[in-house]
């Protein structure tokens, strides 16, 4: 049992080119966190410096109390899942899970128990004598589970284990491996592109771009609460729609003002933030597609037509173009726009998030 | 017949032209490659007396079939450079299997500087002319003292190892690096992991590697012939050219010890043309 902390890692394979830049994070013992952002964003490289299959440039790596820059993989107490599943081809079922055990020389019966179990659990029973290749994606992804089953690790590290898998499959493996997480109490980090899974799996997640950390906190957090623009416009689908306008104050209050719009902003919004150094300057308006509406015949509203109209099923999300910004929208599915048909948007001011265009950090949310 | 427009069967008498030239073009070909062999064999069953006669010379089959040429080679030293070429043989291709291995896995697995000055230098020294290092390679053997010697089996593999390093790094370049990964984490080592994961799964390249080595080094003539002068250490192929006497060459006796050597080529090619020819080509295109 373990948690895993990085102190200023850095890694750099040329010296000027920085993967990850100056990374801090802190996973707690038998926590599920999700590191996930863009492809390219250091994600997967943290995960390999975890594991010790890449070296930290610089900064320290900790497992448990444990400084482990300079261990080499095996004596981690880690195990890793591999995207491509990286099992051995010409092993059965049964010598893929038993390959780590046999180099650690542990006796027979101990090892055979341990594969029945995790085979039991992973249900695997059935094909312990196959090869990997006469097995299908989601078995080959439980055998690759089972491989990291086996050695009763302390951290499992799992890189886009789903990404190979059918929409159906993913589902299924997503709360199997959730599943497995609450049954073995032990830490997983879990590295991924996909928003969903990251939403639906991670007790933390961590939203990386570029190299950094943008926001590492409980999901429910990142949705309602994002630090600045990369997180809101990376969680939730569809994105977050941004509207920029200039934040002004006058008798009324403070407002924004934006192409002849002035959103005033409700007073309990700004009750814990000081807006004067923002006075004049240029924001961002961001409201999530779910909370803009179609208003009312002639009311006042962001007026624009409509650019296209997806089926989701039960609604229909809807692209206006407003103002040359595409705003999206969630509206009843019999709402029966049709396409360049004007329309008339309308939101809450209390259900929008404020960010500062220049360093796009929130200001309120 | 249903009824076809013109052009429809213009186009389909022009297929037919085209097909019968190529078939032609193949039969020439195949003739022109395959009748020397035939001729040995059926030479190696003539007597010396049909070889030459100007009514016998032509025949396809001897008149009065006879072994007395693989009597003779078999008789007369043959046998010993047939144990010389399968020692010389076998030895390059451990050796070069061996070597060709660990550094073909160096070099695809690897970032090291001046990696493609190594492999370009590699080819380079694979499209040297033999006879331009023949000399050179004489002087050191001749300086360490292991002329006439199996010792000629270095020499074999300074040709032959080149070739096999490509086509190993091709394999090797082939097997997911993370399977690798996999096995770090798993806990074996470097040489673990050579021996257990990657070389298992580089079987076939390591299979078209190893046959490829063994034909070359089998016919190799001119190594042998300039740094083993001694007969007790002839492979086959020099010892061929041995089968004569100063004012004739044994036609009969060389041909009977030419089907001997290609016997053994042809067995390999034979059972495993297709592992050779996928050997050749895998890890040329993403599977």
């Amino acid at each position: 049992m373990a948690g895993i902390k990085l102190v200023n890692v850095d890694k750099s394979y040329d010296g000027k080119n920085w993967i990850i830049k100056d990374l801090n994070l802190e996973i707690n013992d038998e926590e599920f966190v999700v590191l996930v952002g863009p492809s390219g964003c250091g994600k997967s490289t943290t995960l390999r410096i975890i594991a010790g299959l890449e070296d930290a440039t610089d900064g320290d790596v900790y497992i448990g109390e444990k400084r482990v820059n300079d261990t080499p993989p095996k004596d981690r107490d880690i195990a890793m899942v591999f995207q491509n599943y990286a099992l051995y081809p010409h092993y059965t079922v049964y010598k893929n899970m038993a390959f780590s055990l046999k180099l650690k020389r542990m006796d027979k019966k101990e090892m055979d128990e341990r594969i029945q179990a995790a085979s039991e659990i992973l249900g695997l029973k059935p094909y312990l004598d196959r090869k990997p290749r006469a097995l299908s994606g989601g078995q080959r992804q439980r055998v690759a589970l089972g491989r990291a089953l086996v050695r009763q690790p302390a951290v499992f590290l799992l890189d886009e284990p789903l990404s190979n898998l059918d929409a159906k499959l993913r589902n299924q493996m997503r709360s199997e491996i959730s599943k497995l997480h609450k049954r073995l109490k032990t830490t997983f980090v879990y590295v991924t592109h996909d928003q969903v899974e990251a939403m639906t799996m991670g007790e933390r997640i961590c939203v990386m771009n570029e190299g950094r950390i943008m926001q590492y906190d409980k999901p429910q957090v990142l949705y309602d609460q994002p630090a600045n623009l990369f997180v809101a416009g990376f969680m939730g689908t569809p994105q977050m729609n941004f509207i920029p306008g200039v934040l002004k104050k006058d008798d009324s209050g403070w407002s924004v003002e934006e192409k002849g719009h002035r959103h005033l902003i409700p007073e309990k919004k700004y009750a814990d933030v000081d807006l004067t150094p923002f006075e004049d300057k240029n924001v961002v308006i961001g409201v999530r597609p779910e909370k803009l509406n179609l208003a009312e015949k002639d009311s006042v509203g962001l007026a624009g037509t409509v650019d296209l109209v997806e089926l989701l099923g039960a609604e229909a999300q809807l692209l206006v173009n407003y103002n040359d910004t595409l705003l999206s929208a969630i509206v009843p599915v019999h709402s029966n726009l049709e396409i360049d048909a004007p329309v008339t948007l309308a939101f809450d001011m209390n259900d929008a998030h404020l960010f500062d265009q220049e360093t796009e950090n929130a200001i309120f949310n | 017949m249903s009824k076809r427009s013109p052009g429809l069967r213009r186009m389909q008498r022009r297929k037919t032209y085209t097909k019968v030239f190529a078939v032609f073009i193949i039969l020439l070909f195949l003739f022109i490659s395959v009748f020397p062999f035939v001729w040995v064999l059926t030479t190696s069953f003539k007597p010396s007396s049909e070889i030459f006669g100007s009514r016998t010379a032509f025949n396809m089959i001897a008149e009065n079939p006879t072994t007395e040429h693989y009597q003779y080679v078999l008789g007369k030293g043959l046998p010993k450079a047939i144990f010389n070429s399968f020692i010389v043989s076998i030895v390059t291709t451990l050796y070069v299997i061996f070597v060709a291995t660990l550094s073909a896995y160096l070099i695809s697995r690897f970032r090291f500087k001046g990696k493609r000055m190594l492999l370009g230098l590699v080819l380079a020294v694979s499209m040297f002319p033999q006879m331009i290092i023949v000399g050179p390679i004489y002087n050191m053997f001749y300086g360490l003292g292991i002329l006439n010697s199996y010792w000629v089996s270095l020499a074999y593999s300074s040709i032959t190892l080149p070739t096999a390093v490509w086509i190993m790094v091709a394999h090797f370049k082939s097997i997911p690096i993370s399977l690798e990964e996999a096995a770090r984490i798993d806990g074996a080592g470097m040489m673990r992991t050579l021996s257990h994961i990657i070389f298992p799964l580089a079987a076939p390249g390591v299979f078209t590697t190893a046959i490829m080595t063994f034909i070359a080094s089998w016919n190799e003539y001119l190594l042998t012939f300039t740094l083993n002068t001694d007969k007790e250490f002839h492979t086959v192929p020099v010892a061929i050219t041995s089968l004569r006497t100063q004012f004739t060459i044994l036609w009969g006796q060389i041909a009977a010890a030419t089907v001997i050597v290609i016997v053994p080529t042809l067995i390999i090619v034979l059972l495993f043309q297709k592992q050779i020819i996928s050997g050749i080509t895998s890890g040329a295109v993403k599977e």
